[in-house]
């Protein structure tokens, strides 16, 4: 009985020494054939192209470019240093703008249409935003600064949310902001000498937490189209980073 | 045979439509929609829009507005060109024959100048509109908030 299941035994362990053998005899084989090393510099080499190209194809897929008319993308405009005195007669420069993301519409409170137009856009647009955005600013620049005090500007940005912030201050603080991003206005000042209209941009500039204006948003606005671009460029920006 | 049908009905439709007119208002202008958006405190000008429907088959020409509430009223168009918005200052408007011309927000509308108090939504202010032909049409325009529904789907408040 014991001797049979030795014999049992003898046998697997001889089949296995047989079939080790036969292994052995494989490797030693292809170890000994000309391709085994082509071979394996073959599946090297398919291994890092596949990986290589699975991390070109992520890297394709974060620099695509969101294609939305207006967006500078990679041709920022940096902001510089500039002053102004926002709604609360505070000092307002390069530094309120860092860190944040800010949307800045430049016109003047005499503007009876595109203006409150614009800004009621971008209140709906900030309803909507605020709530997942807290680092979003709406900022109004007053390129009539002469007839837009301050406490003017308090009441005007005020009416549309009072989160809003109003730039204004001395016709130099306005120009050391719009010289240098080149933001044209005409006061047309011979038409009359207090009910005078200003020619100003009508588009909505989106700024980066850098400072820099990376979006020109161009009339007529709406304000889904402005949150859906605004996420898709911000969602853009923060992937570069 | 299918000429002389669609005669008849041709007949029929233009007998319906001058019964329509002879039913219609007197006037041959109908103005609609009259509204003034409420403006932040201490702003001027506001502006007010309205729908002027020409139901004559000949042109009116509107060349002033008015009101005892305001120190005068400009008709004015706003123009974006190159990303430059500005104002056109309209010294009259022209409705062609049977048309309907909208001033609706970031196009034609009325500029009120000085307001003789805060208009907010809700109160009324009187518009006279005055035509070439000197006829003129009263109106009372609501003040109303602007809302974005206003501004893109040209759908205006009753």
């Amino acid at each position: 009985m014991d001797s049979l299941i030795l014999g049992k035994l003898n046998l697997r362990q001889y089949k296995t020494h047989n079939d080790l053998r036969y292994n052995a005899g494989m490797i030693k084989q292809l170890s000994s054939s000309k391709f085994l090393i082509p071979l394996m510099i073959i599946i090297a080499l398919l291994a890092t192209g596949a990986g290589f190209y699975i991390s070109l194809k992520q890297s394709q897929q974060n620099n695509q470019v969101p294609a939305i008319a207006g967006f500078y993308w990679p041709n920022t405009k940096q902001l510089h240093a500039f002053n102004s005195l926002d709604q609360n007669n505070q000092a307002f420069g390069l530094e309120q703008m860092q860190g944040k993301w800010s949307f800045v519409f430049f016109g003047y409170t005499h503007c009876p249409d595109i203006c409150p137009v614009t800004m009621s856009v971008m209140a709906d647009a900030y309803k909507t935003l605020a709530p997942t955005n807290d680092d979003l600013q709406i900022v109004f620049v007053t390129v009539d600064p002469e007839r837009d005090t301050t406490e003017k500007l308090a009441d005007y940005v005020a009416y549309f949310n009072d989160r809003f912030i109003g730039l204004g201050g001395t016709a130099e603080m306005v120009e050391s902001l719009t010289k240098q991003l080149g933001i044209a206005y005409y006061l047309n000042k011979e038409d009359s000498s207090t009910n005078y209209m200003v020619d100003h941009s009508a588009s909505i500039f989106i700024f980066d937490p850098k400072a820099r204006m990376v979006a020109k948003l161009a009339p007529p606005h709406q304000a889904s189209q402005i949150t859906d671009e605004f996420t898709t460029i911000k969602t853009f920006i923060n992937a570069q980073n | 045979m299918p000429r002389i049908k669609s005669l008849y009905y041709t007949v029929f439709l233009v007998l319906c439509l001058s019964i329509q007119v002879a039913l219609a208002d007197d006037l041959p202008i109908k103005i609609t929609n009259v509204w003034i958006s409420e403006a932040p405190p201490a702003v001027s000008p506001l502006a007010a829009y309205a729908s002027l429907q020409n139901q004559s088959s000949y042109e009116m020409t509107l060349v002033a507005v008015s009101s005892p509430d305001f120190s005068n009223i400009e008709i004015h168009l706003s123009l974006v060109a190159d990303g430059m918005a500005r104002m056109e200052k309209q010294p009259a408007m022209t409705i062609p024959a049977e048309a309907t011309i909208e001033l609706s927000p970031g196009g034609y509308h009325l500029m009120l100048f000085n307001p003789g108090k805060q208009f907010v939504a809700g109160d009324k202010a009187m518009l006279v509109f005055t035509f070439a032909d000197g006829s003129a049409v009263s109106i009372e325009a609501s003040v109303m908030k602007r809302n974005t529904a206003h501004q893109h789907k040209h759908h205006h408040p009753e």
